[in-house]
C-alpha cells in the first residue's frame, strides 16, 4: 500500500469522514477556549466539568430525552454553582470545584449503578467519536459556531478580568460574570467534546493543544493559531491510530496529544539545553 | 451606541464640589470580624496631591479600592466629585498594585494601556482612532514608546508600574487613585513618575497616592493621612502639611 492511499484510504468510509468533520469543528473551539482555560489557570475546571456532566446524561437516558442536552444542562448548573459558592471568596474556587466535581460524578455514578447497565453509557465514558450521527453533528456545529461567535465578541472583556480582574471592577466590569459567562462556554465545549472522547478524557482535548501551543509562544494571537493545529493534527493522527491500531477513538486521540506534547517539551528542553551548552562555550572562549 | 458596564448611571460632577469626600467608613473584608477601616474621614479638594501613608496593613489599599467603588463600607459615606458613590466611576482612575496584576498573561504593554479606554467603550465595542492616539501619548508621556509592543511578562519592575500608570492617564479622568506607584522602582521610574504626577495637579486633576515613604516624591504633598490597622492617627513627629484631609477637615 503507497502512502497516499495509507493516508485516503480510511477516509474512503462515511462515519470515518464525518468523524474528521467533527474532529474540525471540535478541536476548534476546544483550541480557542482552551488557550483561556489554560492561562486563567482553570484546567482543572475543565476536567471537573466534564465529569460534572455525567448525572445529567445518565439522567437524561432514564428520561429518554437527548443525552447531549442532559450533559449540558448538568455542566451548565455546575458552572452556576461553583462561580455562585466562590463567589464570597470565603469558600475557594478550587474548593467549591472539588465540592461539585465528586458530588456530581458520584450522583452519575449511582444513577448508572442503579440503571444496572454500565454498557449502554460506555460511550459517555469513554466518546466514540466513529459513532456520531448527522443530526449530532449539525448539533455540535451550531454550538461551536455560537460558542466561538460569544467568544469573539467578549474578547476584549476575557482578556481585561484574565489580566487586571480588581481594574475591571473598578471600572464597573463585574469580573465574577464574565468568569460565569466563560464557564458556561466551557459547560458547553465539554458537552460537545464528550462526544469525541468520552466524559473521563475529555478535558485532554482542552487542555493538552492549548498546553502544548504555550511551549512555543506566548503571544495570544499564536498561541490561539497553534492551539487549534496542535489540536486538529493530533487529533486527526490519533483516528488514522485509531483506525489501523484498532485503539478506542477518544483515548487514541487523547494519547497522541499526549505524546505531542511530551515530544515538544523534549525538544524545547533539549534545545535551551544545548543553546545554554554552546552558549557557555563561546562565554568561555 | 454605547452599552456601559454595570448598571451604574452616568452623572457629571457638581461644581464646587471637593474631589473626595468619605465620612465615617467603616468596612470589613469578607470572612473576617475585626474591621479593616473603622471611623476613617477624608475630604480632598479639587486639584490637590494627597498621600495615604501607614505600614502594611494600616488600610490604605483597601481605602484606595473603598473609594474606587470595589468595596462596598458597611458603613459611612463617600462622595466623589459631589455625586454619590457609583455614579462618576468613570471620572476616578484606579491604579492597583503590581501584584494584583497577571503580568504572565500574553498582552503587550500597549494592550495593557488601552485598558485604559475600556470603561468608556463599554461591552463589545473596540477602540477607535482617537482612542489609539491618546493611548500612544500616554506610551510616549511616560517614555515606553520603544516597548509598546513587549509582553507585558519581559517588562521591569519600573516600566511595569509606568505602563500602569500610563492606563491611567488614558482614561482621562478627574480623580487618581494610585496603590504604591513608587514601590520598588528604579530613580528613572520615580522621576518620569513625579513629573507626569505634578502635570497633572497643574491640568486640575486630584491625586491620592499610597505610599510608606513620604520622601520618595519630589513634589510636597498638600495634605497627608496617616493611617495605622485601619484608624486615622496623629504621628509624633508628623511636618505640617498644607491642608487638613482627616477628621480634622470637617
Amino acid at each position: 500500500m503507497d502512502v497516499l492511499s495509507f493516508l485516503i484510504n480510511p477516509f474512503s468510509y462515511p462515519f470515518m469522514q464525518q468523524a474528521l468533520l467533527t474532529l474540525l469543528v471540535v478541536c476548534l473551539t476546544s483550541g480557542v477556549l482552551g488557550v483561556f482555560v489554560i492561562l486563567r489557570r482553570m484546567a482543572f475546571i475543565g476536567d471537573a466539568l466534564s465529569h460534572t456532566a455525567l448525572p445529567g446524561v445518565v439522567a437524561a437516558f432514564l428520561l429518554g430525552w437527548n443525552l447531549f442536552v442532559g450533559g449540558l444542562v448538568a455542566g451548565m448548573i455546575t458552572s452556576l454553582l461553583i462561580s455562585w459558592f466562590s463567589r464570597n471568596r470565603v469558600i475557594h474556587e478550587d474548593t467549591a470545584i472539588g465540592i461539585a466535581f465528586s458530588g456530581m460524578f458520584a450522583l452519575g455514578i449511582a444513577l448508572m449503578s442503579a440503571l444496572r447497565t454500565f454498557r449502554d453509557l460506555s460511550h459517555v465514558l469513554f466518546g466514540n467519536i466513529l459513532g456520531i450521527s448527522q443530526d449530532q453533528f449539525a448539533l455540535i456545529l451550531v454550538i461551536s459556531v455560537l460558542v466561538l461567535l460569544v467568544s469573539f465578541l467578549l474578547r476584549k472583556e476575557l482578556i481585561w478580568t484574565s489580566v487586571d480582574p480588581v481594574h475591571a471592577a473598578t471600572r464597573g466590569l463585574n469580573p465574577d460574570s464574565v468568569k460565569t459567562i466563560l464557564l458556561l462556554l466551557i459547560a458547553v465545549v465539554v458537552t460537545i467534546d464528550i462526544q469525541a472522547a468520552g466524559v473521563v478524557l475529555t478535558s485532554s482535548l482542552l487542555i493538552t493543544p492549548a498546553a502544548t501551543a504555550k511551549l512555543i509562544t506566548n503571544r495570544l494571537q499564536q498561541l490561539l493559531i497553534l492551539s487549534v493545529s496542535f489540536g486538529i493534527f493530533g487529533g486527526v493522527l490519533g483516528l488514522y491510530f485509531s483506525f489501523y491500531l484498532g485503539f478506542a477513538s477518544g483515548a487514541a486521540i487523547v494519547l497522541t496529544n499526549t505524546l505531542i506534547f511530551g515530544l515538544v517539551w523534549v525538544i524545547k528542553n533539549v534545545g535551551v539545553f544545548f543553546g545554554k551548552k554552546n552558549k557557555a562555550k563561546a562565554s568561555h572562549s | 451606541m454605547i452599552l456601559p458596564y454595570g448598571r451604574r448611571h452616568v452623572h457629571h460632577s457638581i461644581e464646587g464640589a471637593p474631589a473626595i469626600e468619605a465620612q465615617e467608613l467603616e468596612v470589613y473584608h469578607p470572612g473576617l470580624d475585626e474591621p479593616a477601616l473603622k471611623d476613617v474621614w477624608l475630604r480632598v479638594p479639587r486639584g490637590r496631591l494627597v498621600a495615604l501613608v501607614g505600614p502594611n496593613g494600616a488600610g490604605k489599599s483597601t481605602l484606595l479600592k473603598t473609594l474606587a467603588g470595589l468595596i462596598r463600607p458597611v458603613k459611612g459615606r463617600i462622595s466623589l466629585l459631589g455625586q454619590e458613590r457609583g455614579n462618576c466611576y468613570h471620572r476616578v482612575s484606579y491604579l492597583p498594585q503590581r501584584g494584583e496584576v497577571d503580568w504572565a498573561f500574553p498582552i503587550s504593554l500597549y494592550r495593557l494601556v488601552s485598558m485604559g479606554r475600556y470603561v468608556h467603550l463599554g461591552w463589545f465595542r473596540q477602540p477607535n482612532k482617537e482612542d489609539r492616539e491618546l493611548v500612544h501619548h500616554a506610551i510616549e508621556e511616560l517614555q515606553l514608546s520603544d516597548l509598546m509592543k513587549r509582553q507585558i511578562g519581559e517588562l521591569s519592575g519600573g516600566q511595569q508600574q509606568r505602563a500602569l500608570l500610563a492606563r491611567c492617564l488614558v482614561q482621562d479622568s478627574t480623580i487618581l487613585l494610585l496603590d504604591e506607584p513608587l514601590n520598588a522602582v528604579d530613580s528613572q521610574t520615580v522621576d518620569i513618575v513625579n513629573r507626569v504626577l505634578k502635570n497633572q495637579i497643574k491640568n486640575g486633576k486630584t491625586v491620592i497616592m499610597a505610599t510608606h515613604d513620604v520622601e520618595r516624591l519630589d513634589n510636597p504633598f498638600d495634605g497627608v493621612l496617616f493611617l495605622h490597622q485601619g484608624r486615622e492617627v496623629t504621628p509624633p513627629h508628623a511636618t505640617p502639611y498644607p491642608i487638613e484631609v482627616g477628621r480634622k477637615a470637617f
